[in-house]
């Protein structure tokens, strides 16, 4: 109890507020801006939370992330242009209800429902994390190598749109983590003997490469013409800007049914939020009294997938902090800000770190707050903000992204990494090959290493050999829980297909 | 240009694939020096983890190949098509080729207020901006806020350049 109070103290302190504002009202605007995507936004800060104290920093990237996810949205529904993939589903209505002249009531149901999603999958996140936590604590090489090498397979399967792409990228992020000293011997592993690389490849460069700089060059490769800002019509009508009482009485069991569903999703790995969105606005129109405006600027449709994408968000962070497993990207970037303050996630975080976990969880809810006073704040201003031409706005982000990647290691040599790794991103994106599991590759491989090859050790002095494994509790029971949602997961994905097929 | 798309993943896997083994016979060999009577017992060699994720992805890519272009050849992607766009393709190569010159030589010479000044405004003007006062202020203003949130807010030095400093010692 000790701990929750002192936990919350340190997430209510004025700074720490300021703080998470501070993050929420940048990640709002630049989630507003076309082409600037939530995990791009964050993972340009990263790096600065380095400069700030941890309770000042770890609140502003909660802030900022809850901030951007919310911005991305408002693109999708101004310029029906996601600004991550996760709100994909919500242009299908929001652009067309902003034809109409209604974007502010789109953008307000969007900010209703996303916050609710939020609030409601950090409360699960609350009641999940130490429990599962506990039970990760009786984990032992064996089960961490299977329960990384089953999120590293999640992740590859359902990223993307093939197997072997997704797969592919997981392989190459594994080798690119596997640059520098090895972990045992420390002998040098495919470093070519170049000095900066035994210190292996830095995660932020890695990270502000491939989302933020991959990106800003696919935005660049467009005609000039597109380069330009848009324009967009509001009505001044107030029936048309405001989300009525009897609106959102209406839409709330789709909210509520859409957040469960979000927050289940995001606590597997990999399977993330725009799977999430999907399927909620799949059950959604299925269940709907009015299917028939579901694509035309239906109110359902919005809350449906904000609410289900933002659930995601609080319930993936139930695997990075049970078990030291990000869920997706945005659970990874956290985590990489929490190494950067010298806080490593886990399930030892509950014995070592009580008083952060339970500050984060204070910062969450109290971000979720502020997101929704801030959001009417920002629906006003966007109108602005989404007219920022591209031409000027790209060339700045990858001079920032410069700078970030610089500051928190002094080195050139990570400029020039954030600049290969955009290229590589994108010749990975022109090629259909998905980058999120390479990031996340990337970050399991040591733990994935370890534990494997701690096991083949623990197995070499075993009567059993190989096959003690199977000799734990622990290990049998996960094992055979993985293998009923790769059944499952395999399922859905034929029944995917399968649809695919009939449309 | 329109591609098949069954001809270009049929090309990508097969390039995927020649680089993997790349990997698997030159750069770890090259790159990677097991310790001498270093086996199981001790832990595993350094090599072990690259090789192993190697044949993993030389299986899949094969796996694949064999799936869904010798046995299956017609089923994938038969009637559907890529297009493919010289001008983007040109244009992105410029773009990148200015990003690596930045990156690679522009800051480490010129420093990096200078060299990202440079930089923005020929790539603004490259990708459309043809008004002058927002070419010479956009970049200065960016700056100006780099600088106060780096170097007076964080208290972090960009690179300098090696000109710069030469420069300002001879005069």
């Amino acid at each position: 109890m000790e701990n929750i109070i002192t936990g919350i103290q340190l997430a209510t302190t004025p700074e720490a507020l300021i703080a998470i504002l501070i993050g929420l009202i940048a990640g709002q605007i630049l989630g507003a801006i076309p082409g600037l995507t939530a995990s791009m936004a964050v993972a340009l800060l990263v790096p600065y939370t380095f400069y700030l104290d941890p309770w000042i920093g770890i609140p502003m990237l909660l802030g900022m992330f809850k901030g951007s996810l919310f911005g991305s949205s408002i693109t999708a529904i101004l310029i029906k242009t996601p600004g991550t993939p996760a709100a994909a589903a919500t242009v299908l209505d929001g652009y067309p209800l902003a034809q109409k002249g209604k974007g502010v009531k789109a953008m307000k149901m969007a900010l209703y429902s996303s916050v609710f999603g939020d609030t409601f999958s950090d409360v699960m996140l609350i009641f999940a994390a130490g429990f599962l936590a506990s039970i990760a604590l009786n984990f032992g090489p064996p089960e961490y190598t299977l329960l990384t090498g089953f999120s590293l397979l999640c992740i590859s399967s359902l990223t993307g749109n093939s197997i072997w792409k997704g797969l592919f990228s997981v392989f190459l992020g594994m080798i690119i983590g596997m640059i520098g000293l090895d972990p045992i011997t420390a002998t040098p592993r495919l470093t070519f003997e170049y000095l900066e690389l035994e210190e292996g490849i830095g995660l932020i460069p890695m990270l502000i490469g491939t989302l933020a700089v991959s990106e800003a060059l696919r935005q660049m490769e467009q005609p000039v013409k597109k380069l330009a800002s848009s324009t967009l019509i509001f009505s001044k009508q107030k029936i048309d800007n405001v989300v009525t009482f009897l609106e959102f009485k209406s839409t709330f069991p789709t909210i509520i049914k859409s957040s469960g569903l979000g927050t289940l999703i995001g606590a597997m790995p990999g399977l993330g939020s725009t799977i999430a969105a999907f399927l909620a606005y799949g059950e959604a129109k299925r269940s709907s009294k009015k299917p028939e405006n579901f694509g035309k600027g239906s109110l359902e449709g919005i809350a449906a997938s904000e609410s289900a994408n933002n659930a995601v968000s609080g319930s993936n962070m139930i695997p990075l902090l049970a078990f030291g497993i990000p869920g997706d990207i945005a659970a990874a970037l956290i985590m990489g800000a929490f190494l950067i303050q010298g806080i490593t996630l886990g399930p030892v975080v509950f014995q070592d770190n009580p008083v952060e976990i339970y500050a984060i969880f204070a910062a969450l809810i109290v971000a979720n707050l502020f997101n929704l006073f801030l959001g009417h704040g920002l629906i006003k201003m966007c109108k602005h903000v989404v007219t920022v031409p591209k031409r000027l706005l790209f060339p700045a982000v990858l001079v920032i992204a410069s700078a970030g990647a610089y500051a928190l290691r002094g080195s050139l040599f990570d400029i020039q990494l954030v600049f290969c790794f955009g290229v590589l991103g994108y010749i990975m994106m022109k090629c259909d090959i998905p980058t999120v599991p390479m990031l996340i590759g990337f970050i399991l491989i040591p733990i994935f290493e370890e534990n494997l090859r701690v096991t083949l050790l623990l197995g070499a002095s075993h009567d059993l050999n190989v096959a003690f494994i199977f000799t734990r509790p622990a290990f049998v029971i996960l094992f055979l829980i993985m293998t009923f949602t790769s059944l499952f997961i395999l399922k859905r994905r034929k029944l995917r297909k399968l649809e695919n097929i009939n449309n | 240009m329109i591609i098949n798309k069954n001809f270009h993943e049929k090309s990508l896997i097969l390039i995927l694939l020649s680089i993997t083994l790349f990997f698997i016979f030159w750069i770890i060999p090259e790159s990677i020096e097991d310790p001498e009577n270093f086996g199981l017992q001790d832990g595993l060699n350094p090599s072990f983890a690259p090789y192993l994720v190697g044949f993993f992805a030389f299986f899949t890519l094969v796996f694949e190949y064999v799936k869904n272009h010798i046995f299956n050849p017609k089923a994938r992607f038969a009637s559907e098509k890529i297009s493919f766009s010289k001008e983007f393709f040109y244009r992105s190569i410029k773009i990148i080729f200015v990003c690596l010159i930045y990156s690679f030589f522009l800051i480490e010479t010129l420093g990096f207020y200078l060299a990202s000044l440079i930089f923005i405004t020929l790539l603004s003007f490259f990708l459309g901006e043809k008004r002058i006062l927002i070419l010479f202020f956009f970049p200065i203003l960016l700056m100006t806020v780099v600088f106060v949130s780096f170097e007076l807010g964080f208290n972090i030095f960009l690179p300098e350049g090696i000109i710069l400093p030469q420069l300002s010692s001879i005069f």
